[in-house]
């Protein structure tokens, strides 16, 4: 399993570099300026590791890695880890640079951002693995924007319609201690990440025995 | 110890607009195996399901003495190297970094043995994949399946699209990996003189029936080349002829020497004679 880590890394660590490189430089710039909003910035760093997963795993099938793989001692579930355990890597970097840049731009508020996009992140990944392994990179993409696309609207849409609702939905948060809510919190992610990953090891053993051909 | 490093009985796959049927084969220890047949014949479908790498439909494969569907045989794809026709390396990678994510995936992985291939096959260890032209993807695919020390190596098309230099140089390799005790090889090709320079046993799929699996000297002792005009054709019995091909001054025949009358002579007719009058033959 390390040896496929190896792989990714040699395989999407030039494009994580570049991608660093220039977040680090915009962050710097913005940070650096007088009176501008560097936020989204500390959300965006995060989402980007979702990014080079779907990469990685596309990357795989664009050259027969994945039908060379079935051909070794490797389990499917191993393969499948070490996808989700690349992203996670990914993730605890990209999210510790957006800490550091907002501890660098001295703007407390920005952790809690942070924390958000890694929390949305983490909901991302479980989400999307599984319908790349089982649809392919382009239509598990396309499913996966759908799904949140949708998700959004219906918040969106129900906050500019009726904001009693989101309060009803959502206000019980705010009244919840925040030890409690961060384990809450940790409890669902890693459960939906659980299932995400079960899901993706029964697809991609599929995929890989020509299910889906 | 097994006779038999494979042994594939009644073995079927339907995809859409093609059906490999009721196959059965056997690859003897020692043994070269070679697959022929035209692109889309099955071949590489053939291999995925030895390697358990596709949901077969029926019948029943053991490899290296083992069902293919245990859980044991998964750890027995150790003991075999499969080289595919497609690549399979992550254009970003080279030959050294190659080693090292291979190095982690085999138990038996051979540092130096795989250090040795690539130093034997001049590869560039630092040039990254997307360099390389075709021979030496092949290289380097079977410097990989051959550093992990295997029993059985399955070649699907390995020779294909690679100059004579090259393919001499890995003919050699096959063969001298099937004569080690305890070895065997199974090539798929549709380059047919490439088995015949090294293959002990040859299985001929066609549309995806295997049309016939003999030994090689069995076959080109079987078969042979009559050239004579119709009129001497009609003479010859039926079950003789396994195809022919009318020109404007004769004909020329594939026959079975056992049928053939004493008298008539008949020439010696090599493996991609056989297979192309064979396939001639149902068409006529």
């Amino acid at each position: 399993m390390l040896a496929m880590l190896r792989k990714d890394l040699y395989v999407m660590g030039k494009y994580t570099i570049v991608l660093v490189i220039t977040w680090v430089v915009a962050a710097g710039v913005l940070i650096w300026l007088p009176k501008t909003d560097a936020s989204f910035l500390y959300y965006l760093m995060p989402a980007m590791s979702t990014t080079i997963a779907l990469n990685a795993v596309s990357a795989d099938h664009e050259c027969r890695w994945d039908r060379f793989a079935a051909m070794t001692p490797l389990r499917p579930w191993q393969l499948v880890l070490e996808k989700y355990l690349f992203t996670y890597g990914t993730l605890a970097l990209l999210g510790g640079l957006s800490f550091l840049a907002a501890w660098a731009a001295a703007s407390g508020e920005n952790n809690s951002s942070t924390w958000a996009a890694i929390v949305l992140v983490l909901l991302l990944i479980a989400t999307s693995l599984p319908l790349v392994y089982r649809f392919g990179r382009q239509k598990g993409g396309m499913i996966l924007m759908i799904f949140w696309g949708l998700v959004a609207a219906l918040i969106l849409g129900a906050a500019h319609w009726n904001y009693g609702l989101i309060e009803t939905a959502f206000g019980w948060v705010e009244e919840v201690p925040a030890p409690a809510l961060a384990a809450g919190t940790t409890v669902f992610l890693l459960a939906a990440n659980v299932w995400s990953f079960y899901l993706s090891v029964r697809f991609y053993a599929r995929r890989q025995r020509g299910w889906y051909d | 110890m097994e006779s038999n490093a494979i042994e594939i009985r009644g073995l079927c796959k339907h995809y859409k607009g093609f059906s490999l049927n009721d196959l059965n084969l056997d690859l003897p220890y020692g043994c070269v195996l070679g697959l022929v047949g035209e692109n889309g014949a099955g071949k590489s479908t053939t291999i995925r399901l030895i390697m358990d790498a596709l949901e077969r439909d029926g019948g029943t494969i053991s490899v290296l003495g083992e069902d293919n569907r245990s859980k044991e045989f998964l750890d027995l794809k150790e003991d075999i190297g499969v080289v595919l026709d497609e690549t399979f390396v992550p254009e970003v990678i080279s030959a050294k970094q190659l080693g090292k994510v291979m190095a982690g995936t085999y138990k038996n992985w051979d540092q130096s043995a795989y250090d040795g291939w690539v130093k034997r096959f001049e590869l560039p260890p630092d040039k990254k994949f997307k360099d390389y032209s075709r021979g030496m993807t092949m290289k380097l695919g079977i410097a990989a399946a051959l550093s992990h020390h295997p029993r059985l190596l399955l070649l699907d098309e390995a020779t294909g699209g690679l100059d004579p230099m090259v393919r001499e140089e890995l003919l050699e390799v096959f063969a001298d990996f099937a004569a080690e005790d305890g070895h065997a090889v199974l090539l798929s090709s549709h380059i047919v003189s490439d088995l015949e320079r090294i293959c002990d046993y040859i299985a001929f799929l066609h549309k995806g029936k295997l049309v016939l699996c003999e030994e090689k000297d069995v076959l080109l002792d079987k078969y042979g080349i009559l050239k004579c005009s119709k009129e001497q054709l009609s003479n010859i019995p039926e079950e003789a002829i396994h195809g022919k091909r009318i020109g404007t001054y004769g004909v020329e025949a594939l026959v079975e020497r056992e049928f053939m009358p004493r008298d008539a002579v008949v020439d010696r007719a090599s493996l991609e004679d056989i297979i192309l009058y064979m396939v001639k033959g149902e068409q006529k």
